[in-house]
Formats: C-alpha cells, sequence, structure tokens
C-alpha cells in the first residue's frame, strides 16, 4: 500500500515534470498561434488584442500555473483553433488510440508467444528458418510503409477493408474494430518479430541451465520441461519488452494514424503541435504519459509477481 | 543376472561428434551395482564419471553424441528402450542430485512444487496425500520446519538445505538407485559431513542403492565400501574401499590418495546439526 502511494506520487511528479518541459519547450520555439488562428495578414491590432484575450503576454511560469490550476479543476481549457472545449474534444478521441494500442498489443502477444516456443522448440526446421527469414525483413520495416503496405495488400489487392474508410466507434462498432485491425497489425508486426526473437533466444538459452536437467531427471516430458518450467524463467526478459513495446504503441501511434487516416489523438496531436494550440497539445501529454507510467508501474507490479527474487516493495 | 544385481552396465562408450574427430570421454565403462550398496566413483574433472552417471540416469541426450553399450536395469536396456518407458524410470526408479543445489533448483517455483513433482508425474495421489507425502520427505532428510520451508523459494534457503531439498525430491518415489554427483563439492565442510550422514541413513533405511560421485577420497572411504577409479575415461582400478585405500595398484589412485588432507572427520562427533 505504502508502496502503490509513493509510485502514485512519483507519477504525478513526473507528469508536472513533463507539461512544464512542453511549456517551455512551445516558449522556446518560433511560431505563434494568434497567427495561425488570424492569418499573415491580420492586423496588428487584432493580433495584440487576440494575444491579450489569450493571455500569451503574461510571463511563462504565470501561465503555466494558470494552466495547471485550472487543469486540477478538470478544466483543459479551449482549443484555439478548434474553438471547442479541449476535454470533450479529446476524451471522444482516448478511446480510438487506446483501442489500436490494445489491440495491437494483443497480436503481438498472439503471434510472438506461440511462434517464440514453437522455433525455440524445433531450431533449424523449416518453419524456423522462415520466421527468422520474416522477422528480419519486417524489423527492417518501418511501421508507416508496413501501413502502407497492409493497406495496398488487404485494402487494393485482397479487398478485406476500404483504405481511408474509417469507420467512428459511435456509429458501428463492430466496423470500427475491423478498420482498426490493420493499423493495428501494422504496429505489431515489427513489435512481434523482436518479442519472437527475444523468446526464442531466452528459451533456447534455458535449455543449458541445471534445473531443466533436474526436471528431466524427475521424468518429465519435454513439454513438462518446457511449460513446467523452462517458460516462466524464460518469459522474464519478454516482460520486460512487452511492456516497453506497450508503451511505444500507445505514443507511437501518431504515425500510423496518418497513414490510415484514423482521427486519433496522434492525429490532433500533431495538427495542434503545428498550429501551437497549446491547451490540445498539453492535454493529449499528460493523457499519453499518464498512460505510459500506468503500463511501466503495471509490469513492474507483473515481474514481482513471477519472480519471488524481485520484490517490488523496494 | 545374479540375483541381487539391480543395475549393470556392460562396455559403456559415450562418444561426442560435435568437433570433426569424434571424441571419446568414457571407455568400456563396467558396473555391477547390488541391491542396496553405495558405490563411489572417484577420479579427477574430466574424467568421465559425471558422463557414465549421466547415461545411466538417462539424462545424456544431445544429438551430437553416441552411447555404445548397455545399461541394464530391471531386465530393460536403458539406452535402447523408449522415452516413455524411460521417464517412467526416472526420478521413480533412478533419480539423481547434482554438484550445484541452487542452479539445480527452479528460482521461480516454491519448494513444494519442486518436490510434490515426482508425485504428479509417476503417481495418481491426490492432492492431501501427496502434501503428507512431501511432509514426511522433509522430516526424513532433516529440515527444520519444513512447513515453512515448502512455502519458500530456492534463493532463501541455505545450500545445506537446498540440497536437503534435492535429496527429498530424489527419494519422494523411493528409488532403487540415486546417483549422487558430487553432492557436497559445492558445500562447506561441516555441512558436507551432514548430507554424507543422512546419504548413509536413507540408504540403510530403504536400502537404497547408491552411487556416490565424487574427487574427494576421504568422503568416499566414510560412505562407500566399494569403488572404482576413473581417469581420461577409463575405470583404472575398482575394488572395496579398504582394499584400495590400503594397496593401491596404480600410480593415479596412489596420488589421489596422497592428495586427500589428513584430517579426520569424524561423523561420531556432534556435526549431525546445523
Amino acid at each position: 500500500m505504502r508502496y502503490a502511494l509513493k509510485k502514485f506520487v512519483t507519477m504525478v511528479i513526473t507528469i508536472i515534470m513533463v507539461t512544464l518541459f512542453v511549456f517551455l519547450a512551445f516558449n522556446l520555439i518560433s511560431g505563434d498561434p494568434v497567427i495561425s488562428i488570424l492569418g499573415t495578414d491580420a492586423t496588428p491590432e487584432r493580433v495584440e488584442a487576440l494575444r491579450r484575450e489569450l493571455h500569451l503576454d503574461d510571463p511563462v511560469i504565470l501561465r503555466y500555473f494558470r494552466w495547471f490550476f485550472n487543469f486540477m479543476r478538470g478544466d483543459m481549457g479551449v482549443s484555439y483553433s478548434y474553438k471547442i472545449n479541449v476535454r470533450s474534444m479529446i476524451l471522444e478521441k482516448v478511446p480510438v488510440t487506446a483501442t489500436m494500442a490494445i489491440m495491437a498489443f494483443f497480436l503481438m502477444i498472439i503471434i510472438a508467444i506461440p511462434l517464440g516456443i514453437h522455433t525455440s522448440k524445433h531450431q533449424g526446421s523449416a518453419l524456423d528458418r522462415t520466421v527468422i527469414i520474416l522477422n528480419q525483413i519486417i524489423m527492417s520495416i518501418p511501421p508507416f510503409f508496413s501501413g502502407i503496405l497492409l493497406t495496398f495488400i488487404f485494402g487494393r489487392v485482397l479487398k478485406l477493408f476500404t483504405p481511408g474508410g474509417y469507420v467512428s466507434y459511435q456509429k458501428d462498432f463492430g466496423s470500427f474494430l475491423w478498420y482498426m485491425f490493420f493499423p493495428s497489425l501494422a504496429i505489431a508486426l515489427p513489435k512481434a518479430t523482436m518479442a519472437i526473437k527475444l523468446l526464442r533466444g531466452s528459451l533456447i538459452s534455458e535449455y543449458n541451465m541445471d534445473y531443466v536437467r533436474t526436471a528431466y531427471s524427475k521424468g518429465n516430458s519435454t513439454n513438462g520441461v518446457l511449460y513446467g518450467h523452462m517458460l516462466k524463467n524464460a518469459i522474464l526478459p519478454v516482460i520486460t519488452f512487452l511492456g516497453m513495446a506497450l508503451t511505444d504503441m500507445i505514443a507511437g501511434s501518431i504515425i500510423v494514424e496518418q497513414v490510415f487516416s484514423i482521427p486519433g489523438l496522434g492525429r490532433i496531436l500533431l495538427t495542434s503541435i503545428s498550429n501551437r494550440d497549446y491547451p490540445v497539445v498539453l492535454a493529449i501529454i499528460v493523457i499519453i504519459s499518464a498512460m505510459v507510467l500506468l503500463v511501466n508501474m503495471l509490469i513492474d507490479i507483473i515481474y514481482s509477481l513471477i519472480d519471488p527474487r524481485i520484490s517490488f516493495e523496494e | 543376472m545374479k540375483e541381487d544385481i539391480i543395475l549393470e552396465v556392460q562396455d559403456l562408450n559415450i562418444e561426442f561428434h560435435d568437433h570433426i574427430i569424434p571424441e571419446t570421454v568414457v571407455y568400456d565403462f563396467d558396473l555391477e551395482l547390488k541391491e542396496g550398496e553405495i558405490v563411489g566413483l572417484v577420479g579427477e574433472s574430466g574424467s568421465g564419471k559425471s558422463m557414465s552417471a549421466l547415461a545411466i540416469a538417462g539424462l545424456l541426450s544431445r544429438k551430437d553424441m553416441k552411447k555404445r553399450g548397455h545399461i541394464y536395469y530391471d531386465g530393460k536396456d536403458l539406452l535402447t528402450i523408449s522415452r516413455n518407458e524411460l521417464r517412467s524410470i526416472q526420478g521413480n526408479d533412478i533419480s539423481m542430485i547434482f554438484q550445484e543445489p541452487l542452479t539445480s533448483l527452479n528460482p521461480v517455483k516454491r519448494i513444494y512444487d519442486q518436490v510434490e513433482e515426482p508425485l504428479r508425474i509417476h503417481t495418481d495421489l491426490d492432492k492431501e496425500q501427496r502434501y503428507e507425502k512431501v511432509l514426511k520427505i522433509l522430516k526424513e532428510v532433516d529440515l527444520r520446519d519444513p512447513e515453512h520451508v515448502m512455502k519458500q523459494y530456492p534463493h532463501e534457503l541455505s545450500g545445506g538445505m537446498r540440497q536437503r531439498i534435492m535429496i527429498a525430491t530424489a527419494m519422494i518415489m523411493e528409488p532403487k538407485i540415486l546417483i549422487a554427483d558430487e553432492p557436497t563439492t559445492a558445500l562447506d565442510v561441516t555441512i558436507q559431513a551432514q548430507i554424507v550422514k543422512l546419504l548413509k541413513k536413507l540408504n540403510e533405511q530403504r536400502n537404497t542403492a547408491i552411487i556416490f560421485i565424487s574427487h574427494d577420497l576421504s568422503l568416499v572411504s566414510t560412505l562407500c565400501r566399494r569403488v572404482l577409479v576413473m581417469k581420461d575415461g577409463y575405470i583404472v582400478e575398482s575394488g572395496p574401499v579398504k582394499a584400495i585405500f590400503e594397496d593401491p595398484k596404480e600410480e593415479y589412485t596412489k596420488k589421489l590418495i596422497a592428495a586427500i588432507p589428513k584430517i579426520d572427520i569424524d561423523l561420531g562427533n556432534g556435526l549431525q546439526d546445523e
């Protein structure tokens, strides 16, 4: 309980630091939200008036604290460019990005765990060699390109989905899930290949451990040794990787959303950054960093549950 | 096969084919093990004693290795029977303990699960019966507070306790043969004496034959009646411990005997308990 509290406080502090850095970073880079709202041919008087209205002339620290206390009260402000409440705007987008990340995560596990086990058990088999070669290829393709490839193969050639035909989850949840499957696959594939490689290597090194010999000496079958003894040991480094992959999927969905034209968090984050729409950017960053931190904490807990030598109370 | 001989190894040869030139690590190994007998297998590192033992326990199954000869147990040749038949003997009739008890135990499984495992594999006992058996065997290997120990993990125990756990696991099915591959080498001297004493006790109570592998001749002389001396894959000398100690025929055996530090380990003197 004390551990959870400590962890929570660290999380909050981390998020506050992140928002502060974002605030400062926006202050350093060039670009002006007022210009992007009014256009470059606006009169200096109108620019001046809007500046004052948005409190952009105040010192950075003052502006930060004003944003911070409003945020604490649940008021995320109003988007400069869309003129709508940031909170409702973002809450509507969270399920889109979250669905994609979660789907990609499960796809990764479904692909990686069985293949990792199988290839380690049948080293040098035809499947093992095929997987190794495919791994190398997929690993070297960046997700935006595999996204384009998947769109081409499944959308244009096999006509399994309509490229660009995104269906909102509020309208038709089934079609939404079906459409999200392909971008999720694009994110999941490169991570899955890494997870296969990791699990395969981890299992192979476990084969030489003394406890494996002991397990055989008790009369275990090969599967008994593999599932009863080795998997729990071999999965440990893989879990660390899976956690990292999930946080990567949450934060890294921006590019794939762009490729598949999905109106998720990543997409509005990108346009909001170029419009210097601070309230939107800050709110999205808070959400993404909170998700990343939560996942990390979850991984710590899972790790300590599997490996008795690691106590998460420390 | 003679009446009381339970294991007969004939002309066992073990060859490795992991290099261009095959390498033989054990030549013409012969052994007759009587019921309830303790045989010592001594020799330096690389003499082939562990390889012979692993072959008897059915734990040498590398593809780049060839085994020739016969290992007869219960009328069956362990080198030619199927994996399933071999598995029904492993951990049941023939079990083995190893040199390093920490790495030989699975680090992420509780002691109870590891000791209980042979029961789950070889018997149809229900949960409570298995629990009773585990508790009984843990008491028999002189572990203090077995109810607590069985809930712990290997890293929470001392070296001596871990080896007792290994012995308990190996003995839970009351095997005919226990192969102990340098079971005391990783332990300090007082614990060594306790483990040897425990093995002797189990041998007397249950009439389990033990193949005791060691490079420590003084330990072998306290535990075994008969001893085989191995060097470079060959058995160079064998016979009763007493005869070999008093009148070694081979130069190598003389050297091994000369290498014993002159400290007597008296098993009768207060070293029984931790």
